[in-house]
């Protein structure tokens, strides 16, 4: 019976407008986004540039972030992400001195001097490095770091100079034998597939943490809609059947056109995986739909389900879009091994396995997380269905209506 | 005179008022997460074209959930009032809650010390608003299923933000945070087309 | 196992206002009817019965089973609510396929009950038609074969005319009628016409209450003598109706008969005689003496 169910549902979505729309809208954001893809070439010497890479060298990143903080002093404008969201810093002239002390303290310039130093450079209107900062030689990086802690403090947190994101400032071209290794990683360790198809977790996390909710709701609305609640709740179908064929039809759904539109790149990676003269990992896609965008799925279609019947109401769109749109924010802080306990793990890159390797674990805690929250509200929204239909929930009853 | 204001009233009493109130709240929570003081022209263009340019899918998508049901589609339809002219004045109502909303905010911004020209801004997000709301208008006018009508608009605003103006061109969202208000007008005008064509559709339509 | 459905005790809040007070009844085989006025709380006790409501206080058994076991009583009865519809974009038959799988049925007495159940609603020649393209009597009586499609010992029907032009008002009746001979059909209706030549055992509910439960024929004896028949000209019209509570106006050129209820004899104008009352009268005559007809 419940697999009967489930092929009507099926059904039912197939036939429904708000399907297509979803269709329409992951394909197109698949393509846009992940359209042109070049296969992976071993990278030949001489190439004028190899993208960047964040140094591991302390002297590097205590000179970057200096120059970073120079800029910043000049224009009194300070980027932090307090909460994880954008926030622009301005600070008033004692705070400013503190910073500048502290400035001082480690470069050995003071105000007027950076200031009128500033001037010289902008009038030259060079390029990138600015050459008349120095970290004196006296600095160890665990002051530095304790220094640029204070920084962060006055800055009320969340900025670039908390010692935990300092790395961030220090961005370098990558050299020849950097392109090399990284080249060679993508080989060996994600054999080219693997390294796509993190990718494809990234990009396809952002659509797929907010188009299910539309699927979910409307499904959940629909019985009121059509005036069929009533009957439905007469019949002798348990809830927990009537719900997770509506929510496993829905998931199977989503997966379906998912694992069709990875043919595409799954086979780019293997074509470009033989002329490296190695073997893709031609199930690369499928592990990460199930792994990495099905839980984003779950805990997304779960959350319409249960605001839907415990409102009546699309009021989860709302609350999804708020959701989503936090993600995203938090997400754009660093788009590479971005995980925590964000809804969209960023993985915005083709390679960086050691980035990987390094956020594994916490991806794996932050996928089981939202597995275990979307079963969990799904099982909530069995209860609040059965609860609806024993009457004990009636929010918009007959007998309300004729007081 | 005194009907227009009649339905205008039974409008904000039953329909309108709690996404009005959900968009107030949207304003009140910003300063939570985002900075809302001491910015410069382009990141407060950031606030207005990526957040509350999404306020005019919420004051604007849901005008048409009083005739949700079919019956009652039908007896307002039945009225001597087309339903035309409902529509009109809920759009109107709505667009003047939008702008107070939009405004009140910038004033809220200005007084925080952003620098920006208001009116320039003030003009350019009431134009996404719109340009959003009409899609949903449209939309839902057509397909006659709300949920659809707040999912194209947040779709389009997903677009822009992944495909980003090379795919987009002069429909692209967010120009203002390019330092472009006057691709802003395309938008406006766009907009304005679709809520007329979404009106003018679901007041024709036979039930 | 007998058929039939007790209550007992049977109360229902709603906050503050009780909907459903202390109601005791006994319901057996054949044809029910619940009459009452709009908000009298018919519906109330039968989304009860179907175990769609919570009860506030008492017990309600169906079959001999509690209602708390809801699947098992789910099992036996089928529900059709006053305004039921379902999902536009199905058809006839794929309403009923659906609705049959929710009930449990497996796919060959689906292929086979379907088609039958078509045929007896008179929708066999509608079996592709769109729920979005059915007229109201279309729906009802869609409705009426999805309601026993699983062929349930119960049946519950919320105003089941209502909205029916009279000839599918009487097609309708007739249909049920045919439907309760070896099951328990309970019918709401504030349109006594509905009961009079159906039912044989009704209940009148009145503000959360049964004001009365019996046969037809002793709804019937209770306003026998009371109820009288007039010629009167027009113009005596409106005096009258301040005077007296008319149940029935006839209007004809110059002057009308009416039909009116008097317990006092002493108040009788010249020309009205005591007439047989019909269930229209008896039910006013109930109101009445309720608290007062409307």
């Amino acid at each position: 019976m419940f697999m009967t169910l489930f092929f009507k549902e099926c059904k039912e979505i197939v036939r429904s407008i708000t399907y297509y729309i979803f269709l329409a809208c992951t394909v197109i954001f698949f393509i846009t986004q992940m359209g042109s893809f070049e296969g992976v070439q071993k990278p030949t010497q001489g190439q004028e540039y190899y993208g960047v890479k964040y140094s591991d060298d302390e002297n590097v990143i205590m000179q970057s972030t200096m120059n970073k903080l120079s800029f910043d002093l000049c224009f009194n404008s300070y980027t932090t992400y307090p909460i994880g969201f954008y926030k622009k810093v301005k600070l008033n002239d004692q705070e400013m001195s503190q910073v500048f002390q502290i400035f001082e303290g480690i470069t050995g310039i003071n105000k007027e001097q950076l200031i009128k130093e500033f001037e010289k450079y902008n009038e030259t209107q060079h390029d990138l490095a600015i050459d008349f900062v120095k970290v004196k030689d006296t600095i160890t990086f665990d002051k530095f770091s304790k220094d640029m802690d204070k920084i962060d403090d006055i800055l009320g947190g969340g900025s670039y100079y908390s010692s935990k994101r300092l790395y961030v400032n220090a961005e370098v071209d990558k050299t020849y034998e950097d392109a090399l290794k990284d080249y060679e990683s993508i080989i060996s360790n994600d054999k080219i597939s693997r390294a796509y198809a993190r990718l494809f977790s990234d990009y396809m996390g952002i659509v797929l943490a907010i188009l299910p909710i539309f699927l979910a709701v409307t499904r959940a609305l629909k019985d009121k809609r059509a005036k069929g609640e009533q009957v439905i709740f007469s019949k002798r179908c348990s809830s927990t059947t009537i719900i997770l064929t509506r929510y496993f039809s829905i998931i199977a759904m989503i997966l379906l056109p998912l694992l069709l539109i990875s043919v595409t790149p799954t086979l780019q990676s293997v074509y470009s995986a033989n002329s490296n003269g190695i073997t893709a990992d031609s199930f690369a896609f499928i592990k990460v739909i199930f792994g990495w965008l099905l839980p984003t799925v779950l805990v997304t279609v779960s959350m319409g389900f249960f605001l839907t019947e415990l409102t009546n109401g699309p009021v989860a769109i709302l609350v999804q879009g708020i959701w989503w749109f936090i993600s995203i924010s938090l997400g754009s802080l660093n788009l590479i091994g971005n995980v925590g306990m964000n809804l969209i793990p960023r993985f915005n890159t083709l390679g960086s396995y050691d980035v990987y390797n390094r956020i594994f674990n916490e991806l794996v805690i932050n996928r089981s997380f939202y597995s275990l929250t979307g079963i969990i509200l799904i099982i909530m929204t069995i209860f609040v269905y059965d609860v609806k239909r024993k009457g004990k929930l009636n929010f918009n009853g007959k007998i309300f209506k004729n007081c | 005179m005194e009907k227009y204001l009649k339905i205008a009233k039974v409008n904000l009493k039953f329909n309108l008022f709690p996404h009005i109130i959900a968009a107030v709240c949207l304003c009140f929570i910003s300063p939570l997460f985002m900075g809302v003081r001491n910015l410069d022209a382009l990141n407060t263009a950031k606030i207005l074209d990526v957040y509350i340019s999404l306020l005019g899918i919420i004051v604007l998508v849901p005008i048409f959930i009083p005739e949700q049901d079919k019956d009652i589609n039908d007896l307002i339809k039945s009225k001597k009032e087309t339903i035309a002219v409902n529509y009109l004045i809920r759009i109107v109502e709505a667009v003047m809650f939008l702008m107070i909303i939009v405004g009140g905010y910038l004033l809220y911004l200005k007084s925080g010390m952003c620098i920006f020209d208001f009116g320039q801004y003030f003009y350019g997000t009431i134009s996404t608003c719109i340009f959003l709301g009409g899609l949903g208008i449209l939309v839902y006018s057509i397909v006659d299923n709300v949920s659809v009508g707040y999912m194209l608009p947040i779709l389009y605003y997903i677009l822009c933000y992944g495909a980003g103006k090379k795919y987009l061109g002069k429909f692209y969202l967010f120009s203002m945070l390019q330092g472009n208000v006057s691709d802003k007008k395309y938008l406006l005008i766009v907009g304005i087309l679709m809520i007329a064509a979404g009106v003018f559709y679901r007041s024709k339509k036979k039930s | 196992m007998k058929t039939d459905i007790i209550l007992k005790d049977v109360s229902k809040f709603y906050g503050k206002k009780q909907a459903l007070k202390s109601i005791n009844l006994e319901i057996e085989e054949g044809m029910f009817g619940l009459l009452g006025r709009n908000g009298a709380g018919k519906t109330t006790l039968m989304k009860s019965i179907t175990t769609l409501n919570s009860l506030s206080a008492g017990t309600i058994t169906v079959c001999g089973v509690d209602i708390s076991e809801s699947s098992k009583i789910r099992e036996m009865i089928g529900y059709l609510p006053q305004d039921f519809s379902m999902y536009n974009n199905m058809s006839a038959y794929e309403v009923m396929d659906y609705l049959g799988v929710l009930s449990g049925l497996d796919k060959k007495t689906r292929k086979q009950r379907i088609p039958e159940l078509l045929v007896k609603v008179n929708l066999n020649n509608n079996m592709k038609t769109k729920v979005k393209a059915m007229s109201g009597g279309m729906r009802r009586r869609l409705g009426i074969a999805q309601a026993i499609l699983h062929n349930p010992k119960v049946l519950i029907v919320d105003e089941p005319t209502a909205g029916l032009d009279p000839e599918e008002r009487v097609r309708f009746r007739n249909l049920l009628s045919e439907i309760a001979e070896d099951r328990i059909v309970i019918l709401s209706t504030h349109i006594v016409g509905d009961i009079e030549s159906t039912c044989e055992n009704i209940a009148v509910m009145n503000e959360g209450k049964i004001i009365f439960k019996g046969t037809v024929t002793e709804l019937l004896d209770q306003a026998n003598g009371v109820i009288y028949e007039a010629k009167i000209s027009r113009a005596e019209l409106e005096e009258v109706k301040k005077r007296y509570i008319v149940t029935n106006i006839l209007m004809m050129t110059t002057e009308a008969t009416i039909r009116f209820i008097e317990t006092d004899k002493a108040n009788i104008f010249k020309g009205a005689e005591v007439t047989l009352p019909n269930v229209e009268d008896a039910y006013m005559y109930l109101m009445y003496r309720n608290g007062g007809a409307r």
